[in-house]
């Protein structure tokens, strides 16, 4: 290896390390920074983002509420994956939706504590990268799409 | 024998690779979360912990390689990071125009160009057949300032 060679793989191996304890270092100190899957927390967000986010085909949406409730109405574009059942069919989820897929979780309201616990459950038990949760629920996209009372 | 003016524009080309990266890195450092939401956009048949681990480091190489070719001393090491980041970006935007994907790049923060996202042009310059016509030509300028270094190399 000529001495340029040398100099360049010298040069490109301590940038590397620096890289790597800077990103380590920043990542575990920023309220932003990567967490693992078993530290991760669901992001919350609401549905005038996840809108343009399902209008962009980015996101997966998920229904946590019960299967009845699901077919008595759901936002348009939403599959079912109802929390009581999810050891149960999470495998057939996992087969349409790629851990790698983004998805956005939601239950019935902010009192349903199903859609934070199923989107908690999808990243740190099965390897979802990016889970987000929709707080406001069924009864957010009721008030600000149907006008607070059609269950399509 | 280099004139001054190639001097003088080879060392604007070597600006120009520095502050893209640069660029590129702080609007990822800002918010690694939403750069490892990019990175997942790009549905890349990848390990997750291959994706977390880039999504931690790659803005440190940006930085560093950027500040250092910008810095001009002879930087050899950081402009092979440039040419393989400027390298994977193409591939990545790359596929993703095949692909048709319809994902924002997650390249550079525009708000620090002044362009307003969700704006037309913000949606231009972040769609994956800008990027990736934007990444080969990096990765050409790189490749030839590359190739440049090594001959001076050979002459000193």
């Amino acid at each position: 290896m000529d001495s340029f060679c040398s100099t360049l793989v010298r040069q490109a191996g301590a940038i590397l390390a620096a890289a790597l304890c800077l990103g380590l270092a920043y990542n575990a100190s920023s309220p932003l920074g990567v967490l693992s899957p078993a530290a991760a927390q669901p992001l919350v967000t609401v549905w005038p983002q996840v809108k343009q986010l399902l209008a962009q085909s980015r996101i997966d949406l998920v229904d946590a509420r019960s299967a009845a409730a699901f077919e008595a109405g759901h936002i348009p574009g939403a599959v079912s994956l109802p929390f009581p059942e999810l050891e149960r069919r999470i495998a057939e989820f996992s087969r349409q939706h790629a851990s790698t897929q983004p998805l956005v979780i939601y239950c019935e309201s902010l009192d349903c504590p199903d859609a934070h616990a199923e989107a908690t459950a999808l990243a740190s038990r099965y390897g979802y990268g990016d889970v987000r949760e929709m707080p406001g629920g069924y009864a957010e996209w009721r008030q600000a799409e149907a006008g607070g009372g059609a269950r399509p | 024998m280099n004139t001054p003016l190639e001097g003088n524009f080879h060392r604007l080309l070597r600006w120009l690779l520095g502050l893209v990266l640069v660029w590129a890195a702080l609007g990822k450092l800002a918010d690694l979360q939403e750069f490892y939401g990019a990175l997942l956009a790009y549905r890349l048949p990848l390990p997750g912990g291959l994706l977390r681990g880039s999504a931690i480091v790659m803005p440190w190489l940006e930085l560093l390689s950027g500040l250092l070719l910008l810095w001009g001393r002879r930087h050899p090491g950081a402009l092979a990071w440039g040419l393989l980041l400027f390298a994977v970006f193409a591939l990545g935007t790359g596929q993703a125009w095949l692909r048709g994907l319809d994902i924002s790049c997650g390249c550079l923060d525009l708000r620090l160009a002044g362009v307003a996202p969700g704006s037309a042009a913000a949606g231009w310059l972040e769609s994956a057949r800008f990027a990736c016509l934007r990444a080969v030509a990096l990765t050409a300028i790189a490749l030839h300032l590359l190739r440049r270094e090594r001959a001076a190399w050979a002459a000193a």
